[in-house]
């Protein structure tokens, strides 16, 4: 398992540790314009930089996903393995895009007026990793069946389709004694709903690739 | 002397083509080279060798032991080499090796090095600029480093020029030297198999036509040549192959018949080389046909 994390580290491509720069500089802009997200624009940026990252990482050395499965599951690599250490891997990209992000805005702060921006905080961290975390999830199933083109495009309509989705449901007259746990709890309801869907992402991506000839 | 591999009945059926019925083994000490003409299945079979593909029926047993979800301990003692770019291209051949050798326990720089070396690989270029022969000498290098007991390698001369190719001849028949390994190698060049290969497997169809040894081999067939005025007597006889030239005949057909026919008349005899057995069974329809 260590040496397949270890692999996706140095098979990664050098964009996908710049990329965060120029998409936090992005966020920052659009953060602006929004004031009202708050910090929590920033949860959606470092997200989504973590499923960039997790992204790349699959088509890191422009082999597809089958070809470096002929080559892993040709070394004492199980299937089980493969899968796991993939989606273990989203929580390392994860982390290393927040630890860019707080650094990129840290230093940005010290040259141009940025606004309050704490991004080391708990509910940052956790609601940005869940984001990061469900992009990846709707992203793996498609690629092991499809291939990184449709899974990338459709991760990209997911990570729209998220705000999308919030403002929907915020405008909209949803009788929120319906959704009341959700509104409640909204750190908790967010975990559990990312668990799930990690959990049947986890499935699927398992069942395609075993049962899949390379 | 202990089976290190062995297939029963394997059956693996894609849109248009399938493996039927596969069935061979190898014994530890020994080189199995697995021959047959494109699209015969070679690659298939060793893909179902590797786990990388699931047979539809039968069994796949490396070690004495069949395949189960989580093959780590069996990958540990096999080294494998194909005839496709499986490395990362992007990278450079020592960061390859990085990535690869921590799968394996019992990884050996020094064996690494000294292959690497003797090979001429150079480890600072990216694999995409290396060529083909230069790539496939990289993965004989990693195949090589682990002390794996079982060598499966996918038409590995190919791509190599002769002097290579007879080097590598000479590091697998050093690695045989150790009477716990095995080799198992598919290839189009059968003149390599001729100088070390025990035992030939030959596949046509994605059937196997048969599994034998080399010396053995040599016994089963005769090609018989001789003038025209002599072809009707040959057609008569069971000839597995048949053409005519512009001296005379060449009739391929089992030894035994041959026999027979040499004492009646005054036949050229010939042992067929692999790859005139090759030729004339692919050249043949009698695919059915057990030997």
């Amino acid at each position: 398992m260590y040496q397949l994390l270890r692999k996706d580290i140095l098979t990664q491509r050098k964009t996908a540790f710049i990329a965060p720069l120029f998409l936090i500089f992005y966020f920052l802009t659009m953060g602006k314009d929004v004031p009202q997200l708050g910090g929590y624009i920033y949860c959606l940026a470092i997200g989504f930089i973590a499923y960039f990252m997790t992204m790349l990482s699959n088509f890191n050395t422009n082999e597809g996903a089958d070809t470096e499965h002929r080559l892993l599951l040709s070394m004492p690599a199980s299937r089980s393995n493969i899968i796991a250490a993939k989606f273990f891997m989203i929580t390392v990209w994860w982390g290393i895009a927040y630890v860019l992000s707080v650094v990129f805005i840290w230093v940005a702060g010290m040259f141009q007026e940025i606004g309050t921006v704490n991004l080391l905080s708990a509910p940052i961290a956790f609601v940005s990793l869940c984001a990061a975390l469900l992009l990846a999830s709707f992203f793996y199933p498609f690629m092991y069946q499809f291939g990184y083109r449709i899974a990338s495009l459709i991760g990209i309509a997911v990570f729209f389709a998220i705000p999308s989705s919030i403002g929907f449901l915020i405008r909209s007259d949803v009788d929120l004694e319906r959704i009341q746990f959700l509104t409640a709890h909204p750190m908790l309801a967010l975990g559990i709903g990312t668990l799930l869907v990690v959990a049947v992402s986890f499935l699927f991506s398992f069942f395609i690739v075993n049962r899949k000839d390379y | 002397m202990e089976t290190i591999l062995e297939l029963r009945h394997v059956t693996k059926a894609f849109k248009d083509f399938a493996l039927k019925d596969i069935s061979f083994s190898l014994k530890k000490g020994f080189i199995m080279g697995f021959i047959g003409p494109n699209g015969a299945g070679k690659s298939t079979t060793i893909r179902c060798l590797m786990d990388l593909v699931h047979p539809d029926s039968g069994e796949v047993l490396l070690f004495g032991q069949k395949f189960t979800g989580d093959n780590k301990a069996l990958k540990q003692k096999i080294g494998f080499v194909y005839d496709q770019d499986v490395f990362f291209q992007e990278l450079t051949a020592e960061k390859n090796k990085q990535i690869i050798a921590p799968f394996y326990e019992q990884w050996d720089d020094t064996i690494f090095y000294r292959y690497i070396n003797e090979f001429q690989v150079p480890l600072n270029k990216k694999m995409k600029t290396l060529s083909k022969g230069t790539k496939m000498k990289f993965a004989l290098a990693v195949a090589l480093s682990h002390h794996a007991e079982l060598i499966i390698m996918d038409e590995p001369t190919s791509g190599l020029d002769p002097v290579f190719r007879r080097e590598l001849l000479d590091v697998l028949f050093d690695v045989i030297q150790d009477e716990n390994k095995a080799i198992f190698f598919s290839t189009h060049i059968t003149t390599d198999l001729e100088k070390i290969a025990d035992y030939i497997t030959f596949l046509l169809d994605g059937k196997i036509l048969f599994s034998k040894e080399r010396e053995e081999l040599s016994e089963l067939f005769r090609i018989v040549k001789g003038p025209k005025s002599l072809s009707t007597t040959i057609k008569q006889a069971d000839t597995i192959a048949y053409k005519e030239t512009s001296l005379g005949f060449e009739a391929f057909m089992p030894a035994d018949v041959t026999e027979k026919l040499a004492k009646k008349t005054a036949f050229h005899i010939e042992r067929p080389n692999l790859e005139e057995i090759m030729y004339y069974l692919v050249k043949s329809k009698k695919r059915e046909t057990a030997y």
